[in-house]
């Protein structure tokens, strides 16, 4: 018998199956279900949170004071060897000006500052900024106005939260107060939208302005750098450290300052989420293996039902290895059935999950997944059933009432 | 001259024991040789062992001693796969119970030995299309078999077991279940057909009617050859 004939009489089982045997496939479609909606949730937590990371840009590598664990790349104890944090200097960033790699460099020196328009206060973090690499190291657009300009002294940008939410009112061309100094508003940023790096909520002014505002000329507070085309983020990372290492006179070990990219945010995020995806993965999983459970008794049922029919297929010259065939593409065809069954369900649990506020994503991948999962449990909880069926002896399956 | 004819089917000192608690023993050192075109009726008392016989010679079966030849191949030398090819090419079967598909409607019932020999799709319609038309079933092909009635069943089941064109067919109570005319009706079908073909057809039967029209009565008693009949004035001819 060729392999599409047994399939087909497969599909003719199946049609005359009885509801009881039908009833065992739900627990394939829960399982399945189960599988694809919790994995649709951290494919959806991973998509809105690379959404949100955007706002760093790609290409955009920040040098922070202080000892990385990223770059050490452990959640390891801290070292002995007690790291004085030393601070950024606006020193070191004109010696990395030159390396290759970077196209903008940017020493910024922010801090909190009381911003005043008419009677309103608030605090907001203030950011002195080079107005050269200022758009780009941001990764930001002016919405109204203008950017900063390298001749400008007292002049603001503000970003999109500052005017509908904090002050409520147009301040573009209009007088603040920074700290008691005046400033003169020239540009709004576009909303960025983003959660982490965010410009939504800062000021920023030029650099040389920001340290006479906070008396500082010496340290800066991050150093960001815009990579070079002609290189990739993590090379021109790799040449920042390096210098660094060597103006600082530390070593790996004693490294006291982090650089980070976005792709490294990214990766330590990701690899998070995919613990968590892992881990309702399992849990999936193990509803999937009871559903699996549910079709090989349910197979047991249908090998039993048809004993019968078993006898009269092998008085007709059928042969063992064809009978297994024919039940074990049975099997396969209900956890494909049970698979697609479930997919469908999945749709609807994950509407309903994304309604109480978690992200969801079913992706083509996912259903695929699914689906194959749920035809190999058919077919592997199939076997023993149908080798079973198979070795029943001729006679004994045509006596069978 | 019997013996100048072909055996089809031999038996050897043939005993059959059903394990069990108490183990049965059905059949007794049975010896018995079948001829090519032979038309037989095996009857005797129930319980005799009369199926048990039909399914030994038919490979549904395997005999605790003795040896059984099918065509001159030796059934105890044959694996699983082996006894499966010598029943879809050599045998067919006619039960009391019709055994038919219940998944299946009338015309892939029919058609079903030949699936299972691998015959490619278009050659399985006119073979099938035309014994339908023969034993006056066309009109329902398209029927679950469930759906129609046991004189019907019986010769959805006649069909089926001379589609594949088969050396022997073996027939174990083929009327036990109908009623007279429904009864004469499928056994005029076997042995217009079976005649037809050169087919060795071997019935069993508590019917002395059907008995009457084979030339050759075997008697069964307690798992034993009672009695072995060549009949000369065999009714070869339609019952009525
Ligand atoms: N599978 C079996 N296990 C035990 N005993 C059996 C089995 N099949 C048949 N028998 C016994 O063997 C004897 C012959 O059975 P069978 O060949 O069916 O008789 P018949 O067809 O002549 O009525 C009976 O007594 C029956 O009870
Ligand atoms: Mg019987």
């Amino acid at each position: 018998m060729k392999d599409l004939e047994i399939l087909e009489l497969a599909v003719n089982s199946i049609r005359y199956r009885s509801l009881r045997s039908w009833l065992a496939i739900l627990g394939v479609v829960i399982g399945v279900a189960s599988i694809i909606s919790l994995i649709s949730i951290s494919t959806g937590l991973q998509t809105q949170i690379s959404n949100q990371l955007g706002g760093l840009g790609a290409n955009v590598i920040t040098i922070t004071s202080g000892g990385g664990q990223a770059q050490r790349g452990g959640f390891g104890p801290p070292d002995a060897n007690t790291r004085v944090s030393k601070p950024l200097t606006f020193k070191d960033a004109d010696a990395l000006r030159h390396i290759s790699g970077v196209d903008k460099l940017d020493a910024r020196l922010s801090g909190r500052a009381t911003v005043t328009y008419h009677n309103k206060n608030s605090s907001l973090t203030v950011t002195g900024t080079e107005p050269n690499a200022f758009l780009q190291s941001a990764n930001v657009q002016i919405a109204e106005g203008r950017s900063l300009r390298a001749s400008d002294t007292n002049v603001a940008v503000v970003g999109y939260s500052v005017i509908n939410r904090t002050f409520k009112a147009d301040l573009l061309n209009k007088p603040i107060l920074i700290d008691g100094m005046p400033f003169r508003v020239v540009g709004v940023l576009n909303a960025s939208g983003a959660t982490f790096g965010g410009s939504d909520n800062a000021v920023f002014i030029p650099q040389k302005t920001a340290m006479n505002l906070f008396n500082q000329t010496v340290n800066a507070s991050s150093i960001v750098i815009v990579s070079a085309a002609t290189s990739t983020p993590n090379a021109t990372a790799t040449a920042l450290t390096n210098e660094l290492l060597t103006l600082h006179h530390v070593t790996n070990d004693t490294q006291d300052f982090t650089v980070t990219t976005a792709a490294s945010i990214q990766g330590t995020i990701s690899s998070a989420i995919s613990s968590l995806g892992l881990f309702l993965g399992i849990i999936a999983s193990i509803s999937l293996i009871v559903g699996g459970i549910g079709v090989a008794n349910a197979m047991f049922t249908s090998v039993l039902e048809q004993t019968k029919y078993i006898g009269i297929l092998k008085s007709l010259g059928a042969t063992n290895g064809e009978v297994l065939r024919l039940f074990i593409f049975e099997s396969g065809l209900v956890g494909l059935v049970g698979g697609l069954l479930g997919a469908l369900l999945s749709f609807g649990a994950s509407m309903l999950i994304s309604n109480f506020g978690l992200p969801t994503q079913i992706t083509p991948d996912l259903l695929f997944i699914g689906l194959g999962f749920s035809v190999i449990i058919g077919v592997v909880s199939g076997v023993l059933p149908a080798r079973n069926a198979a070795m029943v002896a001729p006679v004994e399956a045509l006596r069978y009432e | 001259m019997r013996s100048a004819q072909k055996t089809v089917l031999k038996m050897e000192k043939v005993n059959k024991i059903y394990e069990g608690d108490p183990p049965f023993q059905a059949l007794f050192d049975i010896n018995l040789e079948i001829h090519e075109g032979e038309i037989i009726s095996i009857i005797g008392p129930s319980g005799s062992g009369k199926s048990t016989l039909l399914h030994l010679l038919g490979c549904l079966d395997k005999p605790t001693s003795g040896e059984i030849y099918v065509g001159g191949s030796q059934v105890s030398k044959m694996n699983d796969d082996q006894l499966a090819f010598t029943r879809r090419e050599t045998i067919g079967f006619v039960f009391q119970a019709f055994n038919l598909a219940p998944t299946l409607n009338v015309f892939k019932n029919v058609e079903l030995p030949l699936v299972i020999k691998g015959v490619p799709p278009a050659e399985r319609k006119p073979v099938v299309d035309r014994l339908l038309e023969v034993v006056g079933l066309t009109d329902k092909r398209a029927s679950m078999t469930t759906k129609i009635s046991g004189g019907q069943k019986q010769r959805v089941a006649v069909a089926r077991s001379l589609v594949n064109n088969p050396k022997i067919l073996l027939a174990d109570e083929p009327t036990g279940n109908l009623d007279s005319k429904s009864s004469d009706d499928v056994i005029n079908f076997i042995l217009k057909l079976c005649q037809e073909r050169g087919i060795t057809v071997i019935f069993v039967t508590h019917d002395p009617r059907i008995a009457a029209h084979t030339e050759r009565q075997i008697r069964i008693m307690d798992g034993k050859i009672e009695s072995d009949i060549y009949s000369r004035n065999t009714k070869r001819r339609d019952l009525r």
